[in-house]
C-alpha cells in the first residue's frame, strides 16, 4: 500500500488542536481514521507512543510541522475514548499502546466466522494454527498479533462462542 | 516671601473644601429626597441636578442611574465624539479601539480634556443620542467603537476574504494589508475562529491563521 495521507496532513492547521469546539471535533475525527489507516495499512497493532511521534504520521517533513507531544496524547486519548487504543501497562505512564484498528470483538466475530465456515466449531485449534496456519492464509488476521488474538478470543468467551484453554495455547469454537 | 505665598494658596484650598463639603452633603441630601418622592420631581429637574453634580465630580452612580436616563452632559459628548470620529472611523474600517478614542478627542480638544470615565459614559450614551456608533466590547476585553454600518458578521466575513485571498495570515500581516492596529487585526482573526471561519497553526515561527478547511471540506 502507498503512504496516501489525506489532505488535512500537508494543512498546516492540522498540526496545532484547535480551540474552536466544532473545529476540533473535525479535527480530531480525522486524526482518528488517519491513524487507524496508517496502522492497518503497516499491519501495527501496538506501538511506542514516542516513537510512533517521530514517524512520518506525525510529522509532515514537506511542510514542517509535526504535532506536539502533548497534544499526540490528546489525540491518543481521543482514540481511546472511541476503543481503538488501550495502554499498555499502567495507564498512567501513557507510553506504550495496544492500537485496535479492529476492535478486539470485530476480531473475534471475524475468527469466528472464519471458524464456522471451514467446520471447525466443536473441534479444538492451536492458537498458532489461527494467525499462521495454511487454513488462515488470505485471512485478514493472518499474522495478528498474540496478545490482541487472545484478547479478541476473550470476547468470543464471553458471547460463549469459545473457551480458551488455560495455558492460553488453543482455543475451543463452540 | 514664597513661603507665605505657598501657604496662602493651600490655605485657600482648604477653604475650597470646606466650601465643598456642604456642597456635597447637600446635594446627597437631595438625591436622597429624589429618591423618597419619586414623581414629585419632573424630568427636567433630575436633568439640572445631575449637571449639578458632574459640575462638582461627584460620584454618585445609583442614583443617577435610577433618575433619568443618562445625562445630557454625555449625550453632548457623545455627538462631539461622533463628530470628531466619523471621518477616521469610515477611513480605517469602522473600527477603533477605545485608547485610540481617548486619544483623538482629547488631542483634537487640547484644552478641558475628557476623563478616561467620561469617555466611556459617553460612549454608553451612543445608542439614546441616536448615533450610528456603538461601543463593542470583545470576549479578550479590548472595548472598541464601531460604526453600526461596519457589523460583526461583516468583519468576520471580510476577514475571511482576506484570509482565503492570501491563503495564510498573522496578525501583522493582517494589520499591514488593511491598514488597521495589530490589536485590531488581533481581535479580527480572533472572532473569525470563534465563528468557525479561521482556524490556528501555532508554531515557533508565529502563528498564522487559514480558512477553516476542516469544516468546509
Amino acid at each position: 500500500m502507498t503512504e496516501e495521507f489525506p489532505w488535512q496532513h500537508a494543512f498546516p492547521p492540522f498540526f496545532t488542536l484547535q480551540p474552536h469546539e466544532q473545529t476540533r471535533v473535525k479535527q480530531l475525527e480525522a486524526w482518528r481514521s488517519m491513524i487507524l489507516d496508517y496502522c492497518q495499512s503497516h499491519q501495527i497493532t501496538q506501538f511506542d507512543v514516542q516513537e510512533i511521534g517521530q514517524s512520518a504520521l506525525f510529522h509532515n517533513k514537506t511542510i514542517q510541522r509535526r504535532l506536539s507531544p502533548e497534544d499526540l496524547l490528546v489525540v491518543l486519548e481521543d482514540l481511546r475514548s472511541h476503543g481503538h487504543l488501550e495502554w499498555d501497562g499502567p495507564a498512567k505512564s501513557r507510553r506504550k499502546a495496544h492500537i485496535y484498528w479492529r476492535r478486539p470483538e470485530e476480531w473475534g466475530s471475524l475468527i469466528y466466522n472464519w471458524a464456522q465456515a471451514h467446520g471447525m466449531t466443536n473441534t479444538v485449534c492451536t492458537l498458532f494454527e489461527i494467525t499462521q496456519g495454511d487454513d488462515a492464509q488470505d485471512q485478514a488476521f493472518q499474522g495478528l498479533d498474540q496478545d490482541l488474538l487472545i484478547k479478541a478470543l476473550k470476547c468470543l468467551e464471553l458471547e460463549s462462542k469459545a473457551e480458551l484453554f488455560p495455558d492460553q495455547e488453543g482455543v475451543k469454537f463452540f | 516671601l514664597r513661603d507665605t505665598e505657598i501657604s496662602k494658596a493651600f490655605q485657600d484650598l482648604e477653604k475650597l473644601m470646606e466650601m465643598a463639603k456642604p456642597m456635597v452633603s447637600l446635594a446627597k441630601s437631595i438625591s436622597s429626597k429624589i429618591r423618597d418622592r419619586q414623581g414629585e420631581v419632573s424630568d427636567d429637574e433630575t436633568v439640572q441636578f445631575k449637571s449639578y453634580l458632574l459640575s462638582l465630580g461627584i460620584s454618585d452612580p445609583v442614583t443617577r442611574d435610577t433618575h433619568g436616563t443618562g445625562q445630557s452632559y454625555y449625550r453632548e459628548l457623545a455627538k462631539e465624539i461622533f463628530w470628531i470620529l466619523d471621518q477616521p472611523l469610515q477611513e480605517s474600517g469602522g473600527m477603533m479601539t477605545l485608547t485610540d478614542v481617548f486619544c483623538r478627542v482629547n488631542r483634537a480638544r487640547g484644552l478641558e480634556l475628557l476623563s478616561p470615565e467620561d469617555l466611556l459614559n459617553a460612549c454608553k450614551a451612543l445608542p439614546e443620542a441616536g448615533l450610528p456608533l456603538r461601543l463593542y466590547t470583545f470576549d479578550t476585553g479590548v472595548s472598541v467603537l464601531q460604526l453600526t454600518s461596519h457589523t460583526q458578521e461583516a468583519l468576520i466575513l471580510k476577514t475571511k476574504e482576506a484570509l482565503e485571498q492570501s491563503g495564510s495570515l498573522t496578525v501583522e500581516e493582517l494589520s499591514k494589508a488593511s491598514g488597521i492596529s495589530v490589536i485590531l487585526a488581533k481581535e479580527r482573526l480572533l472572532s473569525a475562529e470563534r465563528s468557525g471561519a479561521a482556524c490556528r497553526d501555532d508554531t515557533v515561527e508565529a502563528l498564522r491563521f487559514y480558512p477553516n478547511k476542516f469544516l468546509t471540506c
